[in-house]
Order: structure tokens, then sequence, then C-alpha cells
């Protein structure tokens, strides 16, 4: 513990008159509250006194809230980064830093910690998924829109063979991971302000569900079949989950959603990206 | 280090209480083990500052609870913020490594999630700032607040008491 008990002596005579405060509380020990609360709180009382905003920098504080392999982390979410000197961050700033959504791998992947729980959270984007017949432009073709955190979608027209793909390497930090393909039937745009979905290519997504997939490199698999629904919003469809049980392990996730029933054709689909977050840090997004 | 053939420890708190304490509670308190391997002779008594027979109590619960392998059921919660204040000090005084660790969970848990105002009034602590430094405080710390729907919450005492 270390901590410096001599300076929290007062006088003997006055031990019954004099009430400590809070504030009278050693900077040591008051870093070692800080360690039990959460990011957002410790940065809020940082505002209290100095003493506790001398507290919310403490190095060994911070350590504490990141992941395991943040240098890892780090690396990968700076990469595209030339220009930033991340080794002179002191851990606060890092932190602070990890938690921004952070492009890399030529901006088609974003990576930030979920900034209560230092849980890692990852977006893949539909231009780095394999998409079977991406190239042709009477299937697909990518469209811009604000709606994606990377300005593009595939927009599929139709087709027989639906099939996207993808895979990241990452050491994932010790903990149970969803992984979450986002989707939406129809094509949205914003005509006078408002926004306006176009429902005109969607059909084929009742008849068969579509097939979710994912496999690790140590072996997990985990599938799931669902029928693509609800024209006009963005769904999280969730894939399954995957557990890192090293934060030194390289792992590869693959990814995949197909529907290759040639019978029917589906279309009217717009295939924004893939997200992978730690399972406890799950939200809705629309 | 002080022999004594005696099991017992004598503490004497601040309020003048004696308290004859096992050889292997007064080990976790780190002050109390200096202060004995320090003596060159017998003590027969050792004086803790700051340190209040409410606060030996329980100190002792503690104890006995960590010793029956329940340290989990030990509970501060009937203690309003003044008191657990005091005896976070007494501990950390004493310098006792668990119990410390305790009552830093104790006192944390009654900070999370209230407003910096909250925490000001019932703490009793100063703001020793100048407006223009905590507006700089509150914007450097920005990240940690944006995109939640709660804001940092306003604090309406920013100016001097």
């Amino acid at each position: 513990m270390g901590a410096n008990f001599s300076s929290c002596v007062y006088d003997d005579g006055d031990s019954g008159s004099m009430r400590p405060r809070l504030g009278d509380i050693p900077e040591s020990c008051v870093a070692l509250v800080l360690m039990y609360l959460d990011p957002p709180d410790i940065c809020k009382l940082a505002g209290l006194n100095r003493a506790f905003r001398h507290a919310s920098f403490a190095d060994f504080v911070w350590e504490s809230k990141l992941p395991l392999n943040y240098k890892f982390i780090v690396e990968k979410a700076f990469e595209d980064d030339i220009g930033s000197s991340v080794a002179e961050l002191g851990k606060r700033d890092i932190y602070a830093r990890l938690c921004k959504h952070n492009l890399f791998d030529n901006g088609t992947k974003e990576i930030w910690l979920d900034k209560r729980t230092g849980g890692v959270c990852m977006a893949i984007s539909s231009k780095a998924l394999r998409i079977t017949g991406i190239d042709d432009r009477r299937y697909w073709n990518h469209i811009s829109t604000e709606e994606s955190r990377f300005h593009t979608v595939a927009y599929l027209h139709q087709i027989w063979w639906l099939q996207v793909e993808g895979d990241i390497d990452f050491q994932f930090p010790q903990g149970t991971y969803s992984v979450f393909f986002r989707l939406h039937l129809g094509r949205s745009s914003k005509k006078l302000g408002r926004r306006v979905c176009k429902t005109e290519h969607i059909h084929g997504w009742d008849i068969k569900p579509a097939k979710f997939q994912l496999t690790t490199s140590d072996g997990q698999r985990a599938v799931s079949h669902t029928h693509l629904d609800s024209p006009g919003h963005w769904i999280l469809y969730h894939v399954g989950n995957f557990v890192s049980k090293n934060s030194n392990d390289l792992m590869n996730i693959k990814f995949s959603l197909t529907q290759i029933d040639c019978t029917h054709t589906k279309g009217g689909l717009c295939v924004d990206s893939v997200l992978i977050c730690n399972s406890s840090d799950v939200r809705k997004e629309v | 280090m002080a022999s004594s053939s005696s099991n017992l420890i004598s503490l004497k708190t601040s309020d003048g209480t004696v308290f004859k304490v096992e050889r292997a509670l007064a080990k976790t308190m780190k002050t109390v083990q200096a202060i004995i391997e320090e003596a060159d002779a017998n003590i027969y008594m050792i004086p803790i500052h700051n340190v209040f027979s409410h606060h030996m109590d329980m100190i002792i619960d503690y104890y006995k609870l960590s010793v029956a392998g329940k340290s989990k059921e030990f509970s501060v919660e009937k203690l309003d913020n003044d008191e657990l204040k005091d005896f976070l000090l007494a501990v950390h005084y004493l310098n006792m490594e668990d119990l410390f660790e305790v009552l830093t969970q104790a006192v944390a848990d009654r900070l999370e999630k209230k407003s910096v105002g909250y925490v000001r009034k019932y703490f009793g602590i100063e703001n020793d700032f100048t407006p223009e430094e905590y507006a700089a405080i509150r914007k450097k710390n920005d990240w940690a607040f944006k995109g939640d729907d709660i804001e940092p919450e306003e604090d309406e005492e920013k100016q001097e008491e």
C-alpha cells in the first residue's frame, strides 16, 4: 500500500474537536478510492478540488482500467495515425484516446473502448468484407450514407447467391464477445430534410432464413438462422459469441452472412458493417 | 523485536480506552507493528492516536469475521458519511491493508454516480479552483461524457465558499 500515513496525523490535544473531512484525506488515499470508480466518475470528481484532480491523473489508477493488452491495441488503433506519439502520453490520456472511435486498417475498421467498462468494441466496414458479386453493378453497389460510421454501405439490388464474409486477426482482451451484422432492408435517403426509405427492391427474405456464422482459429463456432425483416430500420443481427481466454493470444475470427438458396432471388438489402463487442457492453444501436 | 511472553498487546485509543488485542490482530496494523519492532524493551501500552474506541470495536469485529472466513459480512452501511471518513482515516493511520481496501470501496460506492455538488456538500470538500480552472477541467474531461444521455451534473456551488 505504501500510503504515507504521517501526512494525516493531527494535533493530539485536539483530537476531539477536529473532525477530519474527505478533503483532508491524503492524495494517495484519494487515488485509491478513485480506483474503485468507473472512468466517467473519476473524470467528474477531478473537478472536486486540487487533490482529487491530481489523484485523477495517477497512472496506476488508469493502468487498472486499461485492457491488459492495451499496448497491442494502441499499436492497432493508431496505425493509420503516423504523426501520433502515443508513447509519451500518461495512462489517462491513453485511455481517453482509446475511447475515441479510432479508424485503422486504411479506414476500413474502427476500434474503441467502452468508456465505462474499458471493454473493446470493433466495427468492420462493408469495404473490408468479401462480398460475392460486389463488382457487378447488376447486383451490388456502394452507396454513400450518413447512417454508417464509415459513410458507405453495400447495397444489394437483387441476387441468387448472397454471400458476405470477413475475418479479423486480433488479440482480444480476455472475455466473451458478441458478433453482429448491421443490416437494413430498403434504401434510405433524405428528401427535404426527412428520412425516406425506398422499399421496391426488397424481396425474398421471408422465403428462407439467412444464415449467420462465426468460427474462430481455436475451434469455436456459432450459427444462427434468422429471417431478415423490419424494413426501414437498422438492425443488429446477432451471429453468435466467442470467448477469448487470454489477452495475449492472437485470434482469427471469421464471420459470414449467406443465403444461397438458388430457387429464389433476394434484394433490397444494405450491408453496413460487422460489429464485435464485449458481451457485457452490448447495447442496441439504432 | 520486543519480546513479550503475553499474546496480548495493549492499545490505548485517543479517548483513553485500553484494548487488549491478540498479537495476530496487532500484526495487521503495520503502524503498531513498527512501534513494537522499534521498541528496545517490552511495551506495555501502545497509544494509537486518531483512533477512537468505536473504531477499535469495528476493527475487532472485522478481524473476528475475517478469521472466520466471513469478511464479506462486514458492513459499514450503518455509518454516516462523516463516520465513514473518520474510520477510513483511522484505518489509514494504522496502515491496515485489507480493511483499508474494504473502506475505500465503501467510500467509492457512496461517491459513485453522484454529482460534484452532492459530493462537495456531503463530504465537506471545499472547491479550491477558480471558475476558469474548473471550466478548463470540465472541458478537458469532456471525452468521458460525450455520447452519454447523462451530462456531467451542473455544479451550483462553483463559487468560492
